[in-house]
């Protein structure tokens, strides 16, 4: 079990940059994941820690190791790609043992610095049938990868894995080729299973769902930038700019380009509603803001309510709007609504009287709303 | 014993144990080199003392030199010049002594030691037949036996297969070879008590010794024994196989000076193998050295203690898995007789001589290296030829040209014969028991699982009887006995004389043929009509009988081939209804003759049709398995693999392939003749080595593996190579075997080449291809049609089992060969 650090790692490809100041500290036994739209760069960044990509400056650490000039054989790290890379020829078994049966270990277990030998067919053997008992896939053993089902396949890549217990897992959208139901589960399997090891696990995703639920911390990653990194709450709750505040979350932040204008109660003006807002959230943007004329209000859908169940009614922020889609989740309903030409997603109680082409009266609960800077894209209420 | 002695035998002891792989390394060398032939001991030492000669020579000039002219550069360049010039005489010395070996051994008149060598893998294959078949015997009990041991244990504990192949080790040798089963026993006897006295013993632990004995090295020992008993045999063989020739005790026991002190090294080694177990009972009786019983016990090395006492063996421990000695048996009956003769005699002797005088040798690539290259490539020629022709020899020793002819299989029919049918009847006896074994147990269910089993034990025997009836009817008295004179030509066919054979036989093959139709049709209908509209059953059946229509044009010119080979008549007659299907009358002389069963009357039929199977063998095989090796690498490289000017390399390939093969001809000959490879099987091989298409098919199939299987293996451990070998080529087995079979029927049925090449020196009828051999015999062979479509369909029976082997694959790798048209 190591810690792995990764300090101002840049890559190129010719002269693309692909990755810019990468810096992570990521402690024993911790579980990251670096979430982002694809092309973003979080499959290179892995792919640096497990030496498949060679880093063009900076410095990766594996343990207290500077890998830097080490192959990937040598980096004790084990990975679990997207398509799981399991050999069609052949059987589970031997899929699993592939890996054993290349690593050599020395002769004697507690001195680690005397002669290697390869590991007996009967340590394999024995490794083996401890990962399948864990991962509980005994019965597989004999198959061929094309007679397993996505979720076995799955399972087997996990146990190929684990079984070289390593220092560090690398898991490159282990779930992607999963369906929705069957990813649910694989994806609390598989925290279980980083828990029950406490392997330091690299986990990389496009799927922020997947992100919050997994990960120790989360670093949300765009153009080949960390744009932030902390826990799932922080990151939910204080995103630091309008990036990392539209990715995380399903349905996504809803955002209004506007301006403030301080009156005697300071308004936020947008091109189609106004609201009032609060002061001290007014004089936060005032000292941070560039220009108090370009700004970007953020709030997410679960934070306007329909008028009717909200218990504190706060005519400052009560608007009224048309609703286009109505959307039933079984515990909550989302509706798509247009003031003027902005549209607002809002997650309301299913007790909602909310109709298709009428209008609804929504209230925006401002203890949650974020205010960007239009410029730079910072958050400016952190 | 007193103290003394025994701490002096302690010391040799530990010396023993502590510089144990040094006297294994020393002991084997002397062994090896003790097993070279005089002639061969002489080449070295002609080596190394013309060696000196040019050493001495260069430092002569150079002081003769030094004495005129006192420059630096000038004493350097004479110094150079003078062994550069021994160099040259000697490579030209050494290459006309090869040549002179390969065309005296190819006359077979010069008796090099080669010739011997006949003799040498005669009885290699004497001893290791029955150790092969026995390991298979092993593998196949084991199968069949049960998984894991726990259903073996389940059909009863007489069919353990230990116990079988105990019994069984006893009988091949019970004829004469004691040796063998008397070391077994030996080893058996130290391990038994070495089981007692661990029974009565209670020892202290300690790791730090015995890792002495390893099944490697007691394999290696095994077959070290084996060749000094070959060594042996040699003189005692054509003893045995002509009883009468000299059976005095004396020829029996005409050792070589040799041979006795390798047995006496021998059984050096035999004590340093069995050294701990003497070690232990000198514990027994009041030592003092502490060592783990366990170990010694787990490392008992020899295959048929398998299954004894797993939970005594060392952690750490394994026994070889029968692929892996089956394996080292049959590389180390490939390596030992190259060893002597192929390698001694030719390119290791250049590889010594090289290394002798390497700065000669880089004064010879400075000065001059068109001809240092022209030399090297002439003198890996020769040595080709010599490994070829040495083969041939061997080759054409497997069959017998005459009855009273000693040859391989002459010598290994009634052997091979007897473990065969021994081996019937044993499969068969076991099928029974497991047939009421299973009837015991719960016999529905069991018989379901063990349909399987019935089916693979049903294959075995159908093999074993073909085993049986090929040796049988190969054993040229049986031939005789069944079938008469072979080249007679049979005026009086046996079925006229017995009317009520042909009356039956025309009954039953007429009832079977109509029985057969009909099944056919009914079949056919009942799977075309379910559930189909009519136009579709129309469509499917027009299609199908138009397949048929063609296969049966394509098929009738092979039944006819078939046919008229197995009868020395042949009706010129070119209605077919007139010839009639069955051979009339039937007769397998044609084939006797084409294979030299007996002596050929036919002056003619200067050689005989092994030796064109074997040069086609060499040249087809040859030429598919180095081309299949080499494109998949370069198709890795291009596919896989990131290098400065890869596209370019890859469009070049794509390419030469618009050049039409009949442009290359001229200069290809052109060429080869200035290297000498006209009139040689490698001038045949060497320019298809490497061929675009092959490549360019490999490489667009390898683009097609995904990354990520490559990185995980990176991940995991493995070298390039092991990728390449281990990921790569198994997930490119489609488009390996598509290429292996083009290229293998292109090359076995090529003409035009072989003819150019092959067809030229006075060497001609010793290197034909089979193709260039019925071209040859045609026009000698006109009244004896026969014979020649006898030949044409030995010709076309590889590729058919080649075909018929590869069906998946063809079928699999039909869109690759699309790209080809």
């Amino acid at each position: 079990m190591a810690r792995v650090l990764m300090d101002d790692v840049i890559k190129k490809f010719g002269d693309n940059i692909v990755l810019t100041n990468i810096n992570i500290d990521i402690a024993d036994k911790e579980m990251v994941v670096f979430v982002g739209p694809s092309g973003c760069g979080k499959t290179t960044a892995m792919r640096c820690v497990a030496g498949l990509e060679e880093v063009s400056s900076g410095n990766v650490f594996i343990g207290d190791r500077l890998v830097n000039n080490v192959p990937p054989k040598d980096r004790d790290i084990a990975m679990v790609f997207q398509n799981y890379a399991l050999y069609p020829h052949m059987k589970v078994f031997d899929n699993i043992a592939f890996g054993l049966r290349a690593r050599k270990i020395p002769v004697d277990p507690k001195d680690p610095n005397s002669k290697l030998r390869k590991m007996t067919n009967k340590e394999i053997e024995e490794k083996v049938h401890e990962a399948v008992r864990i991962l509980q896939i005994e019965n597989l053993l004999g198959r061929k990868p094309s007679e397993l089902s996505g979720g076995q396949m799955q399972r087997v890549a996990m146990g190929r894995a684990i079984v070289r217990e390593p220092q560090v897992f690398l898991m490159d959208e282990p779930l992607s080729n999963l369906d929705a139901k069957l990813r649910t589960h694989m994806r609390t399997e598989l925290r279980r299973l980083q828990i029950e090891l406490g392997v330091t696990t690299i986990y990389v995703t496009h799927d922020q769902a997947e992100a919050m639920t997994l990960g120790d911390r989360i670093a949300v990653m765009n153009d080949g930038v960390f744009q932030q990194i902390g826990t799932p709450e922080v990151v939910y709750n204080k995103p630091v700019n309008k990036f990392v505040a539209g990715f995380i979350g399903s349905p996504p932040m809803n955002f209004l380009p506007g301006k403030l204008e301080l009156r005697e109660k300071p308004i936020f003006i947008t091109e189609s509603v106004n609201f009032e807002i609060p002061e001290n959230l007014a004089n936060m943007v005032k000292e941070k803001a560039k220009s108090i004329d370009n700004l970007i209000l953020g709030i997410r859908p679960e934070n306007i309510e329909d008028s009717e169940f909200t218990l504190k009614k706060d005519d400052g922020a009560t608007i009224t709007a048309e609703v286009k889609v109505r959307e039933n989740h079984g515990s909550d309903i989302f509706l798509n609504t247009l003031i003027g030409n902005t549209t607002l997603q809002a997650r309301v109680n299913t007790g909602t009287s909310a109709q298709v082409g009428k209008t609804i009266e929504l209230v925006l609960n401002f203890a949650k709303v974020h205010i960007f800077d239009g410029e730079t894209e910072m958050n400016l209420i952190v | 014993m007193t103290v003394e002695t025994q701490s002096d035998l302690r010391k040799i002891y530990q010396f023993m144990q502590n510089r144990r792989n040094l006297i294994f390394f020393l002991v084997l060398i002397v062994i090896v080199f003790l097993s070279i032939p005089i002639s061969s001991l002489n080449t070295i030492l002609d080596i190394f003392e013309s060696s000196t000669n040019i050493w001495v020579n260069a430092f002569f000039n150079a002081s003769n030199n030094l004495e005129t002219t006192s420059d630096l550069l000038g004493y350097v360049l004479t110094l150079i010049q003078g062994g550069v010039e021994g160099i040259f005489n000697f490579i030209e010395d050494m290459l006309s002594f090869y040549g002179s070996i390969v065309e005296n051994t190819l006359n077979f008149s010069f008796n090099f030691e080669i010739i011997n060598m006949t003799g040498y893998i005669l009885a290699l294959i004497f001893l290791i037949t029955p150790v092969l078949f026995i390991v298979l015997l092993l593998y196949v009990l084991k199968k069949i036996g049960g998984k894991k041991g726990q259903s073996n244990e389940k059909n009863g504990d007489l069919l353990n297969p230990r116990n079988i192949f105990l019994v069984l080790l006893i009988i091949p040798f019970a004829s004469g070879f004691l040796w063998i089963p008397a070391l077994f026993a030996l080893t058996l006897l130290f391990y038994y008590v070495g089981l007692k006295i661990k029974e009565g013993t209670d020892l202290v632990k300690k790791k730090d010794l015995i890792l002495l004995i390893n099944w490697k090295k007691a394999f290696i020992f095994l077959l070290f024994t084996i060749l000094l008993l070959i060594q042996i045999l040699q003189s005692i063989l054509p003893m045995l196989i002509e009883p009468e020739l000299d059976s005095t005790l004396l020829s029996f026991f005409s050792l070589k000076s040799n041979d006795v002190f390798i047995l006496i090294l021998m059984f050096g080694i035999f004590f340093i193998f069995i050294l701990p177990y003497i070690e232990i009972l000198y514990l027994k009786y009041g030592g003092g050295m502490e060592i783990e019983v366990k170990n010694i016990l787990g490392n008992i090395p020899f295959i048929f203690l398998h299954g004894k006492n797993p939970k005594e063996r060392p952690k750490n421990f394994e026994f070889p898995s029968v692929n892996m000695v089956i394996t080292y048996i049959i590389l180390f009956a490939i390596i030992m007789p190259c060893f002597d003769s192929i390698i001694l005699q030719s390119s290791i002797s250049d590889i010594l001589f090289i290394i002798l005088n390497f700065p000669w040798i880089i004064g010879l690539i400075a000065l001059d290296p068109l001809q240092f290259f022209g030399l090297i490539i002439t003198s890996i020629k020769t040595s080709f030829d010599i490994i070829i022709s040495a083969l041939r020899i061997i080759v054409n020793g497997f069959i017998p040209a005459v009855p009273t002819d000693t040859s391989i299989l002459r010598a290994l029919q009634p052997f091979l014969f007897q473990i065969s049918a021994f081996f019937l009847v044993f499969l068969i006896i076991y099928t029974f028991i497991m047939i009421i074994l299973s009837k015991q147990q719960n016999p529905v269910k069991s018989w379901k699982k063990n349909v399987k089993e019935f089916n693979l034990l049903l294959l075995l025997i159908i093999v074993c009887f073909i085993i049986c009836a090929i040796l049988f009817i190969l054993n040229p008295e049986t031939f005789y006995n069944i079938y008469g004179d072979p080249y007679a030509i049979q005026t009086d066919p046996w079925f006229e004389s017995q009317p009520w054979v042909g009356i039956l036989l025309f009954v039953l093959l007429s009832l079977s043929t109509i029985g057969i139709t009909f099944a056919l049709v009914w079949i056919y209908i009942q799977i075309v009509v379910k559930k189909r509209s009519k136009s579709i059953i129309a469509k499917i059946i027009m299609i199908n009988a138009l397949v048929a229509v063609i296969a049966i044009i394509m098929i009738v010119p092979f039944i006819w081939m078939i046919k008229n080979s197995l009868q020395t008549q042949i009706q010129n007659s070119a209605v077919l209804e007139e010839q009639g299907f069955i051979p009339d009358p039937l007769t397998l002389s044609n084939y006797a003759q084409i294979f030299g069963l007996f002596e050929p009357p036919y002056e003619t039929l200067e050689y005989r049709i092994v030796t064109w199977l074997f040069n086609s063998l060499v040249t087809a095989v040859g030429v598919t398995a180095f081309l299949v090796i080499f494109s998949a690498m370069a198709g890795y490289c291009l596919a896989k693999r990131n290098f400065v000017g890869r596209n370019v390399i890859f469009v070049i390939t794509v390419g030469i392939m618009f050049v039409p093969s009949y442009v290359q001809v001229i200069p290809l000959y052109l060429e080869l003749n200035r290297l000498g490879f006209v009139g040689s099987l490698l001038g045949v091989i060497f320019p298809f080595l490497i061929q675009p298409f092959s490549v360019f098919l490999c490489t667009e199939f390898m683009r097609s593996i995904p990354d990520d299987y490559l990185d995980a293996a990176r991940v995991d451990g493995y070298s390039e190579f092991q990728i390449f070998w281990k990921v790569v080529l198994p997930l490119s087995i489609p488009v390996i075997s598509v290429m292996t079979i083009i290229n293998f029927i292109a090359n076995w049925n090529a003409f035009l080449w072989p003819l150019l090449i092959l067809d030229q020196s006075s060497l001609a009828p010793m290197l034909r291809t089979l193709p260039l051999g019925i071209f040859r015999v045609n026009n000698e062979l006109q009244e004896r049609a026969g014979v020649i479509l006898a030949l044409a369909t030995v010709i076309v029976i590889p590729i058919f089992v080649l075909l018929f082997l590869a069906q998946d694959y063809i079928k699999r790798g039909v869109t690759i060969e699309g790209l080809k048209g």
